[in-house]
């Protein structure tokens, strides 16, 4: 009967210390990530052929994807009093849907830090991580383009730029470019006491349903 | 009166078990109940007065930068009274390894603000002479960094070589404003020179290298002939200067003092709840023990009465009796009082940052302590009734024989049917028993439920206390970190499910200060009524609501930056942080009164493996600079999970320290009525063994059904009943569901505590002969 006592006894108490201290399971440390996670471009290129048949894949998804248009993606108006909605078409790929995943149906007042007339863009840092799968070499750029170069800077061209030579993301174009320059100027020359310092403000609004 | 006293005396000597039990039970009570009144009161005095000596405004108001004149201006508002400013720098840093979620703030130490200085374990030191190079800490960091004295805490001021400044930990001080566990931002009390020293190395560093600045705190006194409200006080001010356009945030005397207290009125809320619960237990258990008794004692009494004692001088008898042993235990329970609440309070110095000078609220305990005497006097008055109804010859003359159960015994279940069958003739006597394991289960399975609601690492405040749910979250403060790498290794640890982006804010909602959580996908928000907020509204918690006059639909103003806007108030939603005040905005929305480019942003992940969140983030926090890495969780975190655990770890020792009286009671008193009984049974050849299960099983049959009730009750109302005090604390919505903690725990641990206890108590049935039992019967 002793026994029946302490053993009621240590049941009771088992199964209130594994109830109180919680049963879960332990996850093992995996210890560091290897050098290939931290930094794929100094890895040890031991799989050389799988990287040249990656390449080739990744050239096909390229060619596949070439011209591929999100039309009438973004509406965008220039300057914060803006009343003009300026359409641009994206193009499909992922620096593009990355961006319009930032964007809504309600408008985004962007404000812009670089303003290069002689450059012919705007400029800014935009957050989110991007892939640069789609990195290219442009030789002349077209007023109305939209190119995110490494670093995550977006630049929205609104002169034609001949023999720029730059390696960007294309991500996207106006489709009416006839007045967009001086849309710009007359934006810029409008902000130039802006209290934060922004050079040229625009309200960005998701079109793409 | 001679007779009466040697009747008492003779009543103790024969009810001792019972005596000494109530005593016990009363003994509990009174120390749980005074303790946690005595900690909780001692804890509001202790911080209050504090705050008081240390110029804590009616509001303080924080600030970056020294805005010259602010003061003045702030003192020409009609309703100020005078302001009080402390200046500080505010500066990200680092201990042992550990890099802070939150920013610290520096101050000097010149006696003006007389800060107590303590030791570790929060008794008072005599004021040391701070010596340039050292600094001095809340003894609440040494349980979220495992800080000592000696340790180096690195103060990151600029980006560049020389911007970090090293000081050593020289000891601790009681900060009453923000010494608390609950409150991220830590106070450090450093020498003049070391602080004039850090001050140059911010304006001397480049403006891209920058990280840490100055400011203050802008302590506000209201008038005392003011007729403002806390929150027309708080309008008033930020609409006559310019301070929003400074403010970091700013807290009033009541929210500091919740911040500061939460974990210890946590706890002591707990045990006053649960003292509730046990005076509702003594109650049945002195109800039940007096009604048998008095049913055994009815012959004697007759034959008292008959010999020419009043029903009345009997009844005043046990009164005495059972008043005197209530009052007794109550008294003694006082005793411990002091000691144990000492105890506790050393025992939070780590959560609330002081030590609580603990003192006995003389006025308030003897008020509770004649308030219970009351009830339980009332109580034994209307339970000793049944004694004035006692006819003598009539008594004498009946016979006793209960209610006659006729019900078969069958062999193969015969230790289970003599059960069944006593407990079916004497109904009675285990209603009690019934119903003080349905009040254990009832809080036992509340408890539970919270305590599984928290999570074994406190997923459950994590959720609530966040904006939205996540694993792991990483804010870079500039451009070099390199995310796309980060993120990398996040996806190694475990896949990325998703992510979305946070930014913390302060805003005014129509001159009110709050901090506008904004996401840049909304779907995140965890919406308890009305719609998603877009870029043209806002969602408010229940807190804000309330605290402004609210409704979905209504129109606000949102200024930031000194830039304002007009939105609706789109719906409801859940976010604990800061008590509650906060709004929820869209990144859209936000961009019209605020700054979106800056490294406002945090990237918040959800893992496949949550679990591995811990070793990325160790790992993040190892290897890069630059950044600041979180897990869903805060500093005060930790000591919450533990209180609660431990609650629970005591509260269920209590609960078993109180069936084991209240079955000691019972099994006395049935075991001395129920001796021919057994008598008989053994004579019938039944062992003691198998006649002490079958008395055990009585017990653990009315406790089933018992529990049963208590577990079934809680699954009606516990929800409510929690959700209403959890929205005390900023908590808009409580679901606890089904659980092992809330209810299979208590559904098995009490009947087994209960037939445990039964069977170890039956034990001297072994030990008497049956001619013995037979003798004893006739007697």
């Amino acid at each position: 009967m002793k026994k029946l006592t302490t053993l009621i006894m240590t049941l009771v108490l088992t199964i209130s210390m594994a109830a109180l201290t919680g049963c879960g399971s332990q996850t093992e440390d995996p210890g560091p990530p290897p050098s290939e996670v931290i930094n794929p471009d100094n890895s040890v290129d031991s799989s050389s052929d799988n990287s040249t048949e990656d390449d080739a894949q990744n050239e096909n998804s390229k060619t596949s994807e070439e011209g591929s248009v999100l039309e009438n993606a973004v509406s965008v108006r220039i300057g914060r009093d803006g009343r003009t909605d300026w359409n641009v078409n994206m193009y499909d790929n992922d620096a593009a849907w990355t961006m319009l995943g930032y964007l809504s149906d309600s408008g985004l007042l962007f404000p812009t830090y670089t303003y290069d007339e002689e450059g012919g863009f705007v400029a800014q840092s935009v957050r989110g991580t991007y892939s640069r799968d789609d990195e290219t070499t442009i030789t002349d750029v077209k007023a109305g383009e939209l190119y995110l170069f490494k670093g995550g800077q977006l630049r929205f061209y609104f002169k034609d730029l001949e023999g720029a030579d730059i390696t960007a993301t294309p991500v996207g174009y106006y489709t009416d470019t006839e007045g967009l320059a001086e849309a710009v100027q007359d934006a810029y020359e409008s902000n130039l006491d802006d209290v934060w310092g922004v050079d040229v403000y625009f309200w960005i609004t998701k079109t793409l349903k | 009166m001679k007779k009466y006293r040697m009747l008492l005396k003779a009543a103790i000597k024969k009810q001792k078990g019972s005596i000494i039990g109530i005593f016990l039970l009363m003994f509990i009570l009174a120390v749980c109940l005074f303790s946690a009144l005595t900690l909780y009161i001692s804890g509001v005095n202790s911080v209050e007065s504090e705050m008081h000596r240390l110029g804590f405004g009616d509001f303080t108001i924080w600030v970056s930068g020294q805005p010259e004149g602010l003061e003045t201006e702030l003192e020409s508002v009609p309703d100020v009274d005078h302001v009080l400013s402390q200046p500080l720098i505010f500066v990200d840093y680092e201990i042992n390894g550990s890099y802070s979620d939150n920013e610290g703030q520096l101050l000097t130490y010149d006696g003006a603000v007389p800060y107590r200085f303590l030791a570790a374990d929060g008794e008072e030191q005599p004021i040391p002479e701070i010596m340039p190079g050292t600094v001095y800490i809340s003894p609440a960091l040494s349980s979220s960094f495992d800080v000592q004295v000696g340790d180096t805490i690195q103060f990151e001021l600029s980006r560049s070589s020389n911007g970090t400044k090293n000081l050593t930990v020289a000891g601790y001080f009681a900060d009453a404003f923000m010494g608390s566990s609950m409150i991220d931002m830590k106070s450090f009390l450093i020498h003049e020179s070391d602080w004039a020293e850090m001050q140059d190395m911010i304006s001397q560093a480049a403006n891209v290298d920058v990280l840490g600045r100055t400011g203050a705190m802008y302590h506000i006194f209201q008038r005392m002939d003011s007729g403002l409200s806390d929150l027309d006080f708080h309008r008033q001010i930020h609409e006559s200067t310019d301070i929003s356009l400074y403010t970091e945030f700013s807290y009033g005397q009541d929210s500091i003092l919740s911040y500061m207290l939460l974990l210890q009125n946590i706890l002591s809320g707990f045990f006053i709840v649960f003292s509730g619960i046990l005076l509702v237990i003594c109650l049945i258990i002195i109800g039940h023990s007096l009604s048998v008794v008095v049913e055994q004692e009815k012959q004697d009494m007759a034959v008292l009465k008959a010999m020419g004692l009043s029903g009345s001088g009997l009844r005043g008898l046990y009164l005495t009796l059972y008043g005197g042993t209530v009052l007794a235990g109550l008294l003694f329970g006082l005793a411990p009082v002091l000691g144990v609440a000492g105890l506790l309070a050393k025992a939070m110095v780590s959560s609330t940052g002081l030590l609580v000078r603990v003192s006995f609220p003389t006025g308030m305990i003897l008020l509770i302590l004649l308030g219970i005497l009351l009830l339980f006097a009332l109580f034994l008055f209307v339970q000793t009734r049944k004694i004035l109804e006692i006819a003598p010859m009539q008594t004498i003359r009946e016979t006793d024989g209960g209610k006659k159960v006729i019900s078969a015994l069958q062999k193969r279940f015969l230790v289970l049917d003599i059960a069944l069958r006593e407990i079916r003739s004497g109904k009675r006597k285990y209603i009690a028993i019934c119903m003080i394991s349905a009040f254990l289960a009832l809080f036992l399975s509340v408890i539970g439920r919270m305590g599984t609601w928290l999570g074994p690492n406190g997923e459950g405040l994590m959720n609530t206390f966040s904006v939205a749910d996540h694993d792991l979250g990483v804010q870079p403060f500039n451009e070099s970190v390199p995310m796309d790498e980060i993120e990398r290794i996040i996806n190694w640890y475990s896949t990325i499910q998703e992510t979305y982006e946070l930014a913390m804010q302060s805003v005014t909602v129509n001159g009110q200060e709050y901090t506008a959580n904004v996401l840049n996908d909304t779907k995140w928000f965890h919406v308890l009524s009305g719609e998603v907020c877009d870029g043209d509204s806002i969602l408010i918690t229940d807190t804000v609501a309330n605290e402004m006059g609210l409704t979905i639909g209504d129109t606000v103003r949102v200024a930031a930056n000194g830039r304002m806007e007009t939105y609706t108030v789109s719906g409801t939603y859940q976010c604990a942080n800061g008590m509650g005040t906060n709004i929820g905005m869209s990144l859209t929305g936000y961009s019209k009164i605020g700054n979106i480019t800056g490294y406002i942003w945090c990237y918040h992940y959800i893992l496949e493996n949550g679990p591995m969140r811990d070793y990325a983030f160790v790992y993040l926090q190892e290897h890069y600079r630059g950044i600041d890495v979180h897990t869903n969780s805060w500093s005060g975190l930790s000591g919450i999970v533990f209180v609660m655990h431990a609650l629970i770890a005591v509260i269920y020792l209590v609960a078993a320290l109180f069936i084991l009286v209240s079955v000691a009671l019972t099994a006395s008193n049935l075991l001395q009525t129920e001796t021919g009984k057994m008598a008989i049974y053994k004579s019938m050849g039944l062992s003691s063994g198998r006649l002490r299960i079958s008395f055990a099983l009585r017990f653990l049959v009315v406790v089933i059904i018992g529990t049963g009730i208590g577990i079934c009750l809680s699954a009606f109302f516990a929800d409510p009943v929690i959700g209403r005090i959890f929205r005390m604390f900023g908590i808009g919505e409580f679901h606890s569901g089904f659980s092992i903690l809330g209810m299979v725990l208590p559904m098995v641990t009490i009947p087994l505590l209960f037939f445990g206890f039964a069977l170890a108590f039956s034990a001297k049935l072994k030990r008497i002969s049956i001619v013995k039992l037979i003798s004893e019967n006739e007697d």
